[in-house]
């Protein structure tokens, strides 16, 4: 598990995108999948598993926020980040740094998960608990917004 | 375009059907503007990529690591203080607390099993370091490479084995300096190497009953946590070099360590 923290933290960054946090949820994690260790299938990646663990307590986070914020009980696959301005416009806004950071987690993760991790668009889908297709045109949204911001450099430069 | 482009990308990511697969290719090579959208697509990932590493890059927080290792199965983590809005606060206290404890808490382990045992075998103690330190930038050392002599002096008297510093220029590795750990409840000295792409390498060495004298090591190769390791004994001691997973020529480096160490 120790041996995994730099990729676990990474995962949850995307989430958080404040690395105190993500170190927070990583422990909260990594504490809840030894509580629960009898449950973990060994035949099933380590990794994988602890992403879920990871996912689903900042779910959690999420909804207490913002319960607690009055804006009441919200659906899963939109718990993923806290209340931000629309995606394209909070990527506009902050120009072209930051770039994969400035992307919202629900594209971030798609693009961590199946550019860097590996996974396949089932695999995605089912951990992030979205359809494919869904899973199919938010890595094509995180892409088309990183080639604009790719252009804004340009520009910049030029 | 837009559906074109959507196809595109999932054609990159092989997600496309055989078919689909193949129309897209016959169009990729008739029309500019198409392999243009997928150039275009290929650089946002590269640029994703890059980042991606880099933030794997970063140095896990050693209270983190701590709190997680000294964390016995079936327990909760003690947590130091409700989870703060504030991060800088939060990490600062975390290290506050937990930062005297360290050189303590991890020499303690836990198997998957979830149970603790004793001893796991060095090499594993020898990844959950790697796997922490290896991520240090300004502190990936706690004595520099300008003070090699202080090092073999320090390290070689702690550890109960004489060494000389292995140069290992030939592989592309810098020599960075060293640090003691602790694995199996015994010293460790560890040197460590960067490669100019910040890839870091090391070479842990800690006295052994069952090093003997034989004229030629007899090397072998592991991967644990994560990391590829290959190891030898000699001369009443036991060597490891330890590099990222996949990384070519491990073991030609740890065949020139065993020449020069």
């Amino acid at each position: 598990m120790i041996g995994l923290l730099p990729r676990l933290r990474r995962f949850a960054v995307t989430l958080c995108r404040s690395g105190p946090d993500a170190d927070d949820l990583v422990q909260d994690a990594c504490a809840a999948a030894l509580q629960k260790w009898h449950h973990y299938d060994p035949a099933q990646p380590l990794d994988r598993w602890m992403f879920r663990i990871i996912r689903n307590l900042w779910i959690s986070e999420i909804r207490k926020r913002q319960v607690r914020q009055g804006q009441g009980q919200i659906p899963a696959e939109e718990a993923t980040e806290l209340q931000t301005a629309d995606a394209d416009d909070s990527l506009a806004a902050k120009q072209v740094q930051g770039k994969v950071s400035a992307l919202p987690a629900e594209l971030s993760q798609p693009l961590l998960l199946i550019c860097t991790e590996g996974y396949s668009y089932r695999e995605v889908s089912e951990l992030l608990e979205i359809p494919v297709g869904t899973v199919m045109s938010r890595i094509h949204r995180a892409r088309k917004l990183l080639v604009s911001t790719l252009g804004q450099a340009e520009r910049i430069t030029s | 375009m837009k559906d074109l482009s959507i196809k595109l990308s999932a054609y990159l990511d092989g997600e496309l059907e055989a078919g689909d697969a193949l129309a897209i290719e016959a169009l990729l090579e008739a029309d500019p503007a198409a392999q243009a959208e997928l150039d275009a697509l290929m650089a946002a990932d590269a640029m994703a990529q890059e980042q991606f590493a880099a933030v794997l890059r970063e140095p896990v927080p050693l209270a983190l690591a701590q709190k997680i290792k000294s964390s016995p199965v079936g327990m909760p983590v003690a947590r130091p203080a409700p989870r703060l809005v504030s991060g800088a606060l939060a990490a600062g206290l975390a290290l506050f607390i937990f930062g005297g404890a360290g050189g303590y808490l991890l020499k303690d382990q836990i198997a998957p099993s979830g149970t603790e045992v004793a001893s796991a075998g060095w090499l594993s103690d020898i990844a959950d370091y790697h796997a922490v330190y290896a991520g240090q930038q300004r502190h990936l050392v706690e004595v520099a490479a300008d003070e090699a002599d202080h090092i073999q002096t320090w390290l070689g008297g702690t550890v109960g084995v004489a060494f000389s510093i292995p140069d290992l220029s030939q592989f592309g590795l810098t020599f960075e300096g060293g640090r003691l750990l602790v694995a199996n409840a015994k010293p460790v000295a560890q040197l460590m190497y960067r490669l100019a792409d910040g890839t870091v390498i090391a070479l842990c060495l800690q006295s052994s009953a069952n090093g003997g004298a034989a004229p030629a090591p007899e090397f072998k190769q592991q991967t644990i946590k994560g990391f590829d390791f290959v190891s030898w004994k000699a001369d009443g001691a036991a060597y490891v070099v330890i590099g990222p997973g996949g990384q070519p020529n491990l073991t030609g480096i740890a065949a020139l360590a065993a020449r020069e160490v």
